[in-house]
């Protein structure tokens, strides 16, 4: 039995599938009045079983083939499409004859496709289009169980075994030519529906589809770039072309910035790899804005209905949920079964237990709580040599983190410190007591590293004794325990941290064992790093810049994480990029090391006790307990199997070594008074990390190895470092983080500019202090404050005459020091702590009015300033934003990818996700 | 395990090569700082003098609360600079300037209040000392109720000071006089030592001494019939100017007045010249027949933490034996140590403690056909002589300045008359004492391990004045902005 059905095979280098094609057609229960195949092939010689045979250039794209084919072909009756990958079932043909002998009005009838090897998965039901105008399979990856052939009409069809009305296709002047290739048959369809026609699919009428085209099987010319590249192009031409004239005005002109917002959000929901098709796609159709209005010619001399009249034929948002849903439990199956098969031959079975809690690591974890009972927070804010409260409102730190204006002294123009934005994001969970992170995250530093090393050594032993002794070491080592002693705070959240760095950075670069239990997520991972690094390097700039130096090199060493890895160092470089400018400006490159917080002197030397964190013959260190034992053990490594492991490891801690002598050296002389370093204690505490995960590389060796250096490490090492620890509590105090009297507090409450200076008698020199309000708070200190052509400079006549001040205000000499006060607006002088000599000069000036002692110091009254209302505004500068901005995007990235699923475009043909739920 | 070897050895060597021959790194970036010294101008020399005595109970000296000045002062001033000389009366409004003119000024003035004399611009000048001001005041009182000589030197204002003297026993009366030349206001706290330490009563704080006055409180008051004692001033606010004003009534008669003057800081070592003994008949007169046992010489030593000490009165006649005595003192008490029988001489009292102390000499003159027919002087420490000095002295009377020498060789001392310009030298002994007549200003040239004290003795009776190096010390104070 024939019908009036031409049909068309198109081939392209792929004589064996054809042929399985042409055997399926040629025995087709209902045969076609003529078979034609359209040869476009480059390379591969067909064999045509006697079929007639239309050779056509390679290069000739969809469109053209088909009207080249109708040229050979009646003029009248059916057409019925087949690619060399799509073998007809042998009823196919009839069923879809039957549908239209149901529906004259039927224009375009699709197939139900089916997997090439495997019948009962269905792989695509007609398309449509999400409601932002994705291209969408109603169907994909289900078993067939008859479940979905109630469906019948859809807005398009995929050509694979479409039975086309020729007469249709003549009006509607065929496929379009200008058409991507993936929005050709869509378009076709949909201008089918839009002219009064209708398209449907016959479920009973089956092709198995090997889709090589969507699967990258074909060569690239043919989709014109990538599958997805192809969908993307796809779904801007047809956006482009369906929309009003000003739509397509507005959306040509933002095309590109749409597609670069839209690859931050695809970034941030783990799909980095997306990003090129939609950067390109977008440039293609930029650039083919010929080819769109082409189109929308077309679809206006064609179509006589607006698309919006086919919007029940979209795709609901339940259905793209459903989608979404589907393609996501397939993906973690796929990883599931992929981390399982990867692991099976060269991991050891993994123990239970070896989580934080179960192994019972969170014991000890309290039991470094324990050691620091003798300091307890009592208040909210911790005051220290190295700490001072934060701003009471957390408006007030994140207004002045990235802020181009300083408040401290008089106030003056310059980048504020990275440091801040790291102030801003620890203490954003506790906006109501911003100072509480300071004194938790202080207190609870060493417990913080503990996990952090705990994790990180899961990486290379699932031994829970060994981890847990490598966490204890990290947490005891001296980098550590001795920032802590000196309140140094930055240095410790720095050196907390870095464990937890060096954890991410191993799971990108996929270094170390791999894990079962853990699904690699890496942009979440990178996410993680990058909020990570930045943390550190805004905390410890000498520490951080090591950081990214490395971990630039492990990129270069590892392409394939190349860019993953580059892409933890944005955050970093986003918020030190204003002060890093300022400070090139300014040719003083090196004083980007400069340590945020108060200014102290670095307390090591750079000789060869730096390993040691320094000591003298006369006095021993008790640093030396713990460090002395794993330098040995981290030495005895390399006598170990795994040589290349220790070799990395050392390379590392020798590095960092190198970096924390040569950092040690650098001397900031300011003026004849104030000398500051750099604090290599976080480049130290980089090379004990090293040295901890050597010692855990050791235990790896053999049993008896293991016992033997975790009993050395634990008598030797971890016993006398937490009796030091312990015994040797941080000269830290604790108060509700208000820093002035009452009497100034009140006056900054009500929002009234005065300023207080605050002086100190230190051993002879007098240190000055000037604030506005409620005094000098963490998050306002500056480094540029002290820097060259800033503020404290022999320049600054204003500075000069305040120190002019200072000093006969505390000589008493009868100079005249009230028309300075009120110069500066002066209202109130603060001496802390309480001095006799300074006290008596300031009791004898004339226009002082003392109000006595506080809690925080003896305290003046210039009597003759008034303060003034103060207006405060937000600074929302470009610095700030785009370090706002940078925080979001990384902490969106680090967020867990739970809910989101991954576009698979060589698995399905065409889905969207989740975007459209959103 | 070969190549394990290797490289572990490799590694070892690494780190002991670099940790023994690596390079000093120094790398210094320096900046410059609004941070660092400052020149602080010294403040205008200015010195307070007590002004005429005090007399309670108005005229019949039975008005209860009734203090006043009784008369005027005698001032004489020297001043030398650039700028002008200022006569501030505190309590009044009367000033009177002087231009200086780079001269020397000579100046007499009665005064009938407490006087502040300011040296103004003095910072012009050469470093700021009593050669560019000077001044001293006396008074020769004759009351019944009052008689003596009462000199002081001039002084700056301080915010704490001791005054080692004064009693409050029967016929006896201690004023303390606390003047404030500031526009600033102070609040004054005071202690007490007695024999039996400090004494603890209330009202002793917080004794307001408001700006440009004079405030003056009967001791008696805080500690009655106490015969040793000794007064410790801390001012909070304006700096003070102090002394005790010292009077003794035996039975019916007036039998001396004097000022009596901060000490310097404690010390274990203390010089005190100036024991001029004069009218010993006279004085061992009233002593027995008026049994009263502190007409005579006695030294005060206040000890804040006890002091086992060694006093030797020196004369300054090598025949003449003068005297030693030690004893012992408990910690944060006052004693007094009759010094008796010592020739008419001019004597130097050395102290040598092995705590630091503070002290003070009463001097008692012996007039026997004139009124009173005995007078003190309370001296206090002098200082040493580590720079050139002028003292005003009065033209009348006799006036005597006593040098004593710490060294242990014999040392020269120079005084200029700076009025006649005529100069003359003194040898001291080691540890000895020697004494020249001084009249109007002079000049003492600096000397080491020599100290000096003027007395002053009028109409038979006695006072002193100390000789004194006040300056403001213009400095660099370091700022540091932090």
């Amino acid at each position: 039995m024939t019908a009036k059905v031409s049909a068309v095979v198109l081939s392209h280098d792929q004589p064996a599938l054809l042929s399985r094609v042409l055997d399926q057609l040629s025995r087709q229960s209902v045969l076609p009045s003529k078979i034609l195949i359209v040869d476009t092939s480059k390379k591969e010689v067909i064999s045509s079983a006697g079929f007639d045979t239309l050779k056509l250039p390679p290069k000739t794209n969809f469109a053209v083939a088909i009207e080249e084919a109708l040229k050979n072909l009646a003029v009248e009756g059916y057409l019925w499409i087949l690619h060399d990958d799509s073998a007809p079932e042998l009823n196919a043909l009839e069923k879809l004859l039957t549908e239209i002998e149901l529906s004259p009005s039927l224009v375009v009838v699709g197939t139900k496709q089916v997997d090439w090897e495997n019948p009962k998965l269905i792989k695509q039901m007609g398309l449509t289009l999400t409601r932002s105008g994705k291209l969408f399979n109603r169907v994909r990856g289900e078993f067939d169980q008859g479940q979905h052939d109630h469906l019948e009409d859809v807005m398009a069809v995929g050509t694979a075994g479409a039975l086309i009305n020729i007469e249709k296709y003549r009006e509607l002047e065929g496929f379009d030519s200008k058409a991507p290739p993936l929005a050709a048959d869509v378009d076709f369809s949909i201008r089918a529906r839009l002219s009064g026609g209708r398209v449907a699919i016959a479920s009973d009428a089956k092709v198995s589809h090997q889709m090589l085209a969507m699967n990258g099987k074909r060569p690239i010319s043919w989709l014109g770039g990538t599958p997805s590249h192809a969908i993307r192009l796809a779904e801007f031409h047809l956006a482009l072309s369906y929309s009003s004239m000003p739509g397509l005005v507005f959306g040509w002109l933002f095309l590109i910035p749409f597609a670069i917002l839209n690859s931050f959000v695809l970034l941030v929901r783990k799909r980095a790899g997306d990003i090129p098709a939609e950067l390109s796609s977008a440039i293609s159709a930029f650039f083919g804005l010929g080819r769109i209005l082409s189109s929308r010619s077309k679809i206006k001399r064609t179509t006589s209905a607006k698309l919006e009249s086919l919007s029940g034929l979209r795709a609901t948002r339940q259905e793209v949920k459903s989608s979404n849903q589907r393609a996501k439990d397939q993906a973690i199956s796929r990883q599931l079964l992929e981390a399982h098969q990867q692991g099976g031959s060269d991991l050891p079975p993994t123990p239970a237990n070896t989580g934080f809690l179960s192994s019972g690591a969170i014991w000890f974890a309290f039991g470094l709580i324990a050691l620091n009972v003798s300091w307890v927070p009592i208040n909210f804010a911790v005051t220290g040599q190295g700490v001072i409260p934060l701003s009471a409102n957390w408006l007030d730190i994140f207004s002045q983190a990235g802020a181009s204006f300083q408040n401290l002294g008089f106030g003056f123009v310059a980048a504020s410190d990275p440091w801040v934005w790291v102030l801003a994001l620890i203490s954003a969970p506790v906006f109501f007591q911003p100072s509480l992170a300071v004194s938790v995250l202080l207190y609870l530093s060493t417990a913080i590293a503990f996990a952090g090393v705990f994790r990180l050594s899961g990486l290379i032993s699932l031994s829970n004794p060994v981890r847990i002794t490598a966490g204890l070491v990290y947490a005891l080592w001296p980098a550590l325990t001795l920032s802590i002693s000196e309140t140094r705070f930055n240095q410790v959240l720095a050196i907390a941290v870095l464990p937890w760095l060096v954890s991410s950075v191993a799971k990108i670069a996929n270094l170390g064992l791999k894990n079962s239990e853990f699904l690699p997520s890496r942009w979440s991972e990178v996410g993680i790093a990058g909020l990570l690094l930045a943390i550190i390097s805004a905390s410890s700039p000498a520490l951080g810049l090591a950081l990214i130096g490395l971990i630039l090199l492990l990129a270069a060493t590892r392409p394939k994480k190349l860019v993953a890895l580059i892409f933890t160092t944005g955050l970093s470089a986003l918020w030190f990029a204003p002060l890093a400018l300022e400070r090139l400006e300014k040719n003083l490159p090196l004083t980007l090391l400069l340590d945020p917080g108060p200014a102290q002197s670095t307390s090591v030397n750079p000789n060869w006790t730096l390993p040691f964190f320094g000591f003298s013959f006369d006095s021993l260190s008790l640093a030396l307990f713990i460090t002395l034992p794993i330098i040995t053990i981290a030495l005895i490594a390399l006598l170990t199997p795994n040589l290349v492991a220790n070799l990395s490891l050392w390379f590392l801690a020798v590095a960092a070594l190198s970096l924390a002598f040569l950092a040690a050296g650098v001397r900031f002389n300011f003026g004849e008074l104030v000398t500051l370093g750099i604090d290599v204690k976080g480049l130290l505490a980089l090379f004990g990390l090293a040295l901890v995960l050597a010692f855990v590389q050791v235990t790896t060796a053999s049993q008896g190895l293991k016992v033997v250096t975790v009993s050395a490490v634990a008598l030797l090492g971890l016993a006398p470092a937490a009796f030091a620890m312990s015994t040797n509590p941080p000269d830290v105090s604790y108060s509700d983080g208000r820093g002035v009297p009452s009497i100034v507090q009140a006056d900054s409450d009500a929002n009234v500019l005065v300023r207080t200076l605050r002086l100190e008698n230190l051993d002879g020199q007098i240190s000055v202090e000037v604030f506005q309000g409620p005094g000098i708070k963490l998050d306002q200190l500056s480094t540029s404050y002290q820097i060259s052509n800033s503020e404290l400079s022999l320049d600054n006549p204003e500075y000069q005459r305040l120190g002019q001040l200072a000093a006969n205000l505390v000589s008493a000499n009868g100079a005249d020091v009230i028309s300075s006060l009120e110069h500066f607006g002066i209202g109130y002088v603060l001496v802390f702590p309480k001095d006799k000599e300074l006290q008596m000069a300031l009791d004898s000036t004339r226009g002082l009015e003392s109000i006595g002692e506080t809690d925080f110091g003896q305290l003046w009254k210039v009597q003759s300033v008034i303060g003034e209302q103060r207006v405060s505004s937000l600074d929302f500068g470009i610095p700030k934003t785009i370090g706002l901005g940078g925080l979001l995007f990384y902490i969106l990235l680090a967020l867990p990818a739970s809910s989101i699923r991954k576009r698979r475009g060589k698995e399905s043909a065409i889905f969207v996700d989740v975007e459209e739920t959103n | 395990m070969v190549l394990r070897v290797l490289v572990f050895l490799s590694v070892g060597l690494l780190l002991t090569l670099g940790a023994l021959f690596s390079p000093s790194v120094s790398w210094n970036v320096n900046f410059e700082s609004v941070s660092g010294s400052y020149s602080v101008k010294p403040a205008d020399l200015s010195l307070v003098c007590p002004g005429p005595v005090f007399r309670t109970g108005g005229q019949s000296g039975t008005a209860v609360g009734q203090i006043k000045r009784l008369g005027s002062a005698k001032a004489t001033i020297t001043a030398m600079g650039s700028g002008d000389l200022e006569l501030s009366q505190v309590s009044g409004s009367n000033v009177e300037t002087f231009e200086l003119g780079g001269s020397r000024l000579f100046e007499s003035s009665e005064f009938v209040d407490a006087t502040s004399i300011t040296n103004l611009n003095s910072d012009k000048d050469l470093a700021q000392g009593s050669l560019n001001l000077a001044s001293s005041t006396h008074q020769l009182v004759a009351t019944e109720a009052m008689r003596g000589l009462a000199a002081a030197s001039c002084q700056q204002p301080s915010h704490d000071f001791y005054i080692v003297g004064g009693s409050t026993a029967a016929g006896r009366e201690a004023l303390l006089v606390l003047t404030n030349p500031s526009p600033v206001d102070a609040t004054a706290d005071l202690k007490i030592y007695t024999d039996l330490g400090e004494i603890n009563v209330s009202g002793l704080t917080g004794i307001s001494v408001p700006a440009k006055t004079t405030t003056v409180l009967s001791l008696a008051s805080f500690a009655p019939t106490v015969p040793v004692m000794t007064v410790y001033v801390q001012s909070q606010g304006a700096k003070l100017a102090g002394w005790i004003q010292q009077r003794v009534i035996r039975g019916t008669q007036a039998q001396g007045v004097d000022w009596i003057s901060p000490n310097k800081a404690a010390a274990r070592q203390v010089l005190i010249p100036g024991l001029v003994v004069r009218g010993t008949e006279a004085i061992n007169q009233v002593l027995e027949s008026e049994e009263n046992s502190d007409a005579g010489h006695a030294l005060r030593i206040f000890a804040p933490e006890g002091a086992n000490f060694t006093v030797q009165i020196i004369s300054s006649e090598q025949a003449v034996f003068g005297a030693v005595l030690t004893g012992t003192i408990e910690p944060g008490t006052v004693q007094d140590f009759a010094i008796d029988e010592l020739l008419d001489g001019d004597y130097s009292v050395f102290i040598s403690s092995d705590k630091p102390i503070y002290s003070g000499l009463r001097v008692a003159t012996g007039n026997a056909e004139q009124a009173p027919k005995v007078d003190f002087a309370w001296l206090s420490p002098a200082e040493e002589l580590s720079s050139d000095r002028v003292i005003t002295v009065p033209e009348s009377g006799d006036s005597i300045l006593v040098f004593a020498n710490s060294g242990s060789s014999v040392s020269s001392a120079r005084i200029q008359n700076l009025t006649t310009g005529r100069s003359v030298s003194v040898l001291v002994p080691a540890l000895g004492t020697a004494t020249v007549s001084l009249s109007g200003a002079a000049q003492i040239f600096s000397a080491a391990g020599i100290f000096t004290t003027a007395v002053i003795l009028i109409e038979g009776q006695i006072s002193d004045l100390e000789v004194l190096d006040p300056k403001n010390i213009g400095s660099e104070v370091l700022v540091r902005f932090r």
